[in-house]
């Protein structure tokens, strides 16, 4: 009876609480928006090309936005109180690169589009799935395991199929996936879990080394080992834009995890000390440093990809020469290495800074969910996870634009791979998932609804249910 | 971790910062440099895929067109009039004057060519006609033969240049080929003798000179003179005739005729530098005469004040002169308009693929050199210089033939360049012209045979 | 007579809006994050009278009494260690209960747990405002509500 009549109101906050607001309306109104440049894009083509619309090689387009339609609906239908704007984002980003592909290699878009599908399943499977995100947690070493089982395969039976001299895919000519792409996701979970669990013996139990204090090397060991022999076989196997991501994922945990900025620094200057080492030690370092400080030593050969790169952004201007119009073919490897040149040259400058926004709004929506999460591991996952993207974009274009050398790293989603959009599918359904647990205890905190209700609510998994 | 989370963020926020602009520094700050590369194979592209206009002559025969991207020369006799278009080495002349037109980039609607522009679709230019009368043009190469020199005939009237030939002349579709050795011929075949070739005149600078003496007054047509030893001394410096005249005393107008240095030279320090500056001038001597092409200025001397024996040689047509073949036939052409210095041009229209009239190249004038009756003496000199004088080669059957030879000095230990310049019917005069020979020798011996013939052909075309 | 054709314009006329959607689609994104952010951050500014709870029982392990808890932020209490509250009692569920701020006083409220949430001794089925001196328990432990005084 005082129960019922000490009920007082709860804030307004943004608790979408009640029963009937369970459908995902945000995403829902967003998701036109994002798909909205991709079809208008189609059109240009269309009319550029002369061809119909529903001609052949539109049609992957199409059906991907259907895609983003059945994971939407799947979402809500799953009562999923995931974040609304990480499928969007993900949806445009991820069309522009089904329209970059058709526009550059349009024999290839039904392979893009059949990587997109099994992705959007996986990353589904993840987030609705009856298991929580923390039970990663218990799979640090395994995933460890796993990651060094797979470069050890890649070395021994990793093949070359588009020529780009490094062996780094594994499979048949007709299908290969790159381990690389998964072995981030691998690399991550273990750090996560890892500093998570050894986080307080870091930062509490230091040890004085001379001016520094430094964390036991008893704990720091592992660490340092397991990157260094990960490091150590992607440079032996020339996959520089690799380490370069691994080198900078792992500062990153680090650095959030123990909270000391100075880590940041040694790290940097081992990095440069790594670096320089490299130079002196491989050829293939030096040829690619080399090119990047000048791309016009040799315009017809070794730095024809750069050179050219430049050539077309340059040839761009403001508003782009027209998609279908310009001349992006003429960088090699455009739909792999270059759609954010490809897409700035057709499109313009305008719409490179929009493609920008939309990976920085990704990135800060990754860490709002970071932010947002109780447990250090979801945190460290959720931010790590998030570091992957943005670091792999900020190297990829960073080297289309000549501002360091150029790697092989993918532009995430938009770039044509299958490994590559398979693995940040997945990447995304593990933020959803996280933000969906993260979003069923705060709805909780905030709803003041009975029990009972809850019970209703919160649907047949309840993976955050009390335990009878 | 909250913090450290966020100070990422942030760094992230930095990082995607500097990408934006590193992607404007190439877009927009490097653009014009990267988008006209020559590394750039858009370049060649859009010229593939745009029509550049066609030069054509006043009779609509095709003298430069674009096939395959580029650009090549139906008749390289036009090769100086029509330039060349090449993308390492440059645009000349018309190719370059009315590149807006040729590529289309001038149109007559201004809202069309900004929807164009940001279209960034592929550009038709427009048709570039030129005052050109290919069929002069080939006659006069054929005068010339296998000379070296220039020949260039006006439309009295109009100031139309209707013949420009420049020898030797090349094949403008194939500059890139042939650059390096066009480039090092020692007879420069790049070069448009028309208008940028600079020689010292000769005596056909005795027209300047007598026109401004019987304009000014210090002279008239009938004033006996004479010249008995053909030669003379001016400070110590002697001046002889090229030719002693048959009489030792006669008119001006024979002295003319008879081209005497001597009598010229005293005639110029009579006129004295201001005069003879002056109406150097309203010829259009000592600058560069407006015109499409590229043009050299000209100039009457790089001495000021001239010494007595300067402004005496000058009067004759030799001292630090440097003229064009172009100017020679601005100062013919004078004469046949009543004193009147016509302004010369070579582009007649600009057409639009639509068939829009975007130029039209229009008649001028560079203002009065002398009085009309000046101008009427002088047709009567040039008359009597080719009935009686030593113009006698240019003399056509059935048309009275006005002009003036000159015999300049070239180089020394080779022959002296050849000069001739012509007004013809006299009467009523129809076209101007002026020849140059190099190393020809006498003006009456190459020069005035080429005119004659060059003449003979434009008043057949009518 | 236009050399343009209406295909031409068309084009431009898509490429332009190419762009601009891609605009408006950021920028829709760009409010939905500020409605959010300010969400939480008005619900983080809503004045709080600040609270503490005493422990004043506790089941061995989750001890020692005395402890106090410092209520300036929603609390989750439970057997889990993603609560604010952890405790190691076997009669405490994963989630047991949680105390947030009502917009007028502090509420607990059960969260489906076996056992129940008892405040002062009676089970709480729905969300209770906790007064001074209010004896809140899960499981074996049992804390003392404090406010200051009004």
């Amino acid at each position: 009876m005082s129960a019922i009549a000490n009920r007082r109101a709860w804030p307004a906050g943004r608790s979408s609480v009640a029963l009937s607001r369970a459908w995902r309306w945000r995403e829902l109104g967003l998701l036109p928006l994002a798909g909205l440049p991709c079809v208008v894009g189609a059109i240009v083509l269309a009319l550029v090309w002369e061809r119909p619309l529903g001609d052949a090689r539109f049609l992957p387009i199409y059906a991907f936005l259907g895609l983003l339609l059945v994971s939407h609906v799947t979402l809500s239908i799953f009562r999923s109180r995931s974040d609304q704007l990480l499928l969007p984002l993900v949806g445009a980003l991820a069309g522009i690169g089904m329209l970059s592909v058709t526009r550059l290699v349009p024999i290839l878009g039904p392979r893009q589009l059949m990587w997109a599908a099994l992705g959007i399943v996986v990353m589904l499977v993840v987030a609705v799935g009856p298991w929580e995100a923390r039970l990663l947690e218990r799979y640090k070493y395994t995933s460890a395991a796993a990651g060094i089982v797979l470069v050890g395969l890649t070395l021994v039976f990793g093949i070359d199929p588009n020529g780009s001299g490094a062996r780094l895919w594994l499979g048949t000519d007709q299908l290969s996936f790159q381990p690389s792409e998964i072995l981030k996701v691998l690399l991550v979970v273990f750090l996560a879990g890892y500093l998570a669990d050894k986080r307080e013996l870091l930062t509490t139990s230091l040890v004085r080394v001379g001016p520094l204090r430094l964390p036991p090397l008893a704990y720091l060991a592992p660490l340092v080992a397991m990157w260094g022999i990960s490091l150590a076989l992607l440079v032996w196997q020339r996959d520089l834009g690799a380490a370069i991501l691994f080198f900078g994922v792992f500062l990153v945990m680090l650095y959030i995890a123990v909270g000391q900025g100075w880590y940041v620094v040694v790290g940097s200057v081992l990095f440069f000390a790594g670096g320089v080492i490299c130079y002196g030690l491989f050829s293939h370092v030096r040829l690619r440093v080399e090119v990047w400080l000048n791309p016009w030593v040799d315009p017809q050969g070794r730095s024809y990809q750069i050179a050219q790169a430049l050539y077309a952004l340059g040839s761009g201007g403001l508003f782009g020469s027209g998609l279908g119009n310009g001349y992006p073919l003429y960088v090699a490897a455009a739909h792999t290495d270059f759609p954010f040149v490809a897409l700035s040259e057709e499109a313009g400058l305008s719409a490179g800074i929009a493609l920008l926004m939309l990976y920085a709004l990704l990135v800060a929506r990754g860490l709002q969910v970071a932010l947002s999460a109780r447990l250090p591991f979801n945190r460290l996952l959720a931010a790590g996870l998030t570091s992957v993207l943005a670091l792999q974009t900020m190297v990829i274009v960073g080297g289309n634009l000549k501002l360091i050398p150029l790697t092989g790293v993918t532009l995430p989603f938009v770039s044509y791979g299958g490994s590559s959009l398979l693995a940040n599918f997945l990447i995304l359904g593990v933020l959803l998932r996280m933000s969906h647990e993260e979003q069923v205890l705060r709805v909780r905190a905030e709803s003041g609804l009975s029990t009972q209700l809850q019970r209703l609510w919160t649907g047949k998994f309840r993976p955050l249910a009390a335990r009878s | 971790m909250d913090r450290q989370i966020q100070t990422v963020g942030s760094a992230f926020l930095v990082g995607f910062a500097l990408l934006a602009m590193g992607s404007g520094y190439w877009q927009i700050w490097r653009a014009p440099q990267l988008a006209n590369a020559a590394g750039n194979p858009r370049v060649v592209e859009a010229e593939i895929r745009a029509s550049r206009g066609r030069i054509l002559d006043r009779t609509g025969q095709a003298l430069a067109e674009s096939q395959d991207g580029k650009r090549v020369s139906a008749r390289p006799v036009t090769a100086h009039a029509t330039g060349y278009y090449s993308r390492r080495y440059g645009t000349t002349a018309t190719e370059r004057a009315f590149d807006r037109y040729l590529s289309g980039r001038e149109t007559s609607d201004t809202l069309e060519s900004w929807v164009r522009q940001l279209a960034g679709g592929p550009r038709r230019g427009a048709d570039v006609t030129l005052t050109l009368d290919l069929r002069l043009q080939e006659a006069a190469d054929r005068a010339l033969g296998d000379k070296r020199g220039a020949v260039v005939v006006l439309d009295v009237a109009t100031g139309q240049v209707v013949a420009m030939l420049s020898k030797p002349y090349f094949d403008p579709g194939r500059l890139d080929e042939d650059w390096t050795k066009l480039s090092q011929d020692e007879a420069r075949p790049l070069y448009n003798r028309v208008s940028q070739g600079l020689y010292v005149p000769g005596s056909t600078f005795k027209a300047v000179t007598a026109a401004a003496a019987l304009d000014s007054a210090v002279i008239q047509a009938g004033t006996m003179v004479s010249d008995p030893t053909g030669d003379t001394t001016i400070d110590g410096f002697r001046i002889t005739d090229s030719q002693r005249p048959p009489r030792p005393t006669f008119d001006f107008a024979h002295a003319f005729a008879w081209s005497s240095n001597v009598i010229f030279a005293q005639l110029g320090l009579q006129l004295g530098e201001e005069r003879m500056r002056r109406y150097a001038e309203r010829f259009g001597i000592g600058k560069a005469l407006p015109f499409e092409l590229e043009t050299s200025p000209t100039s009457l001397t790089r001495t000021t004040p001239m010494t007595r024996v300067l402004l005496a040689s000058t009067a004759f047509g030799q001292g630090e002169l440097l003229i064009s073949p172009l100017q020679m036939a601005v100062v013919a052409a004078t004469f046949g308009r009543d004193g009147d210095v016509p302004s010369p041009y070579i582009v007649d229209t600009a057409r639009a693929p639509d068939g829009d009239v975007l130029y039209r190249g229009r008649p001028g004038s560079l203002g009065k050199a002398t009085s009309a009756q000046t101008a009427a003496t002088m047709r009567s000199f040039m008359a009597l210089a080719v009935e009686e004088g030593f113009g006698g080669n240019a003399a056509l059957p059935g048309v009275r033939v006005g002009g003036k030879t000159g015999t300049a000095q070239s180089v020394p230990g080779l022959p002296d360049h050849s000069w001739f310049i012509g007004l013809a019917p006299i009467d009523k005069p129809r076209y101007a012209v002026a020849v140059i020979v190099e190393f020809g020798g006498f003006g009456a011996l190459e020069a005035a045979p080429v005119t004659r013939q060059v003449l003979d052909a434009a008043l057949k075309l009518g | 007579m236009a050399s343009v054709s209406l295909t031409d314009i068309l084009t431009l006329l898509a490429r332009l809006a190419f762009v601009l959607l891609l605009y408006i689609f950021v920028v829709s994104v760009l409010f939905s994050l500020r409605r959010t952010i300010r969400a939480t951050a008005a619900a983080a500014h809503e004045p709080r009278v600040p609270a503490r709870l005493v422990l004043t029982e506790a089941a061995p392990g989750d001890g020692p009494t005395g402890r106090v808890v410092t209520l300036d932020r929603p609390l989750l209490i439970g057997r889990r260690p993603d609560c604010d509250i952890a405790l190691r009692d076997d009669s405490v569920s994963g989630h047991h209960a949680q105390i947030a701020w009502g917009g007028e006083s502090w509420q607990i409220e059960d969260l489906g747990s076996t056992n129940g949430t008892l405040v002062n001794g009676q089970r709480a089925t729905r969300s209770v405002a906790l007064r001074s001196g209010d004896v809140i328990q899960a499981g074996s432990a049992t804390w003392r509500v404090e406010l200051p005084e009004a």
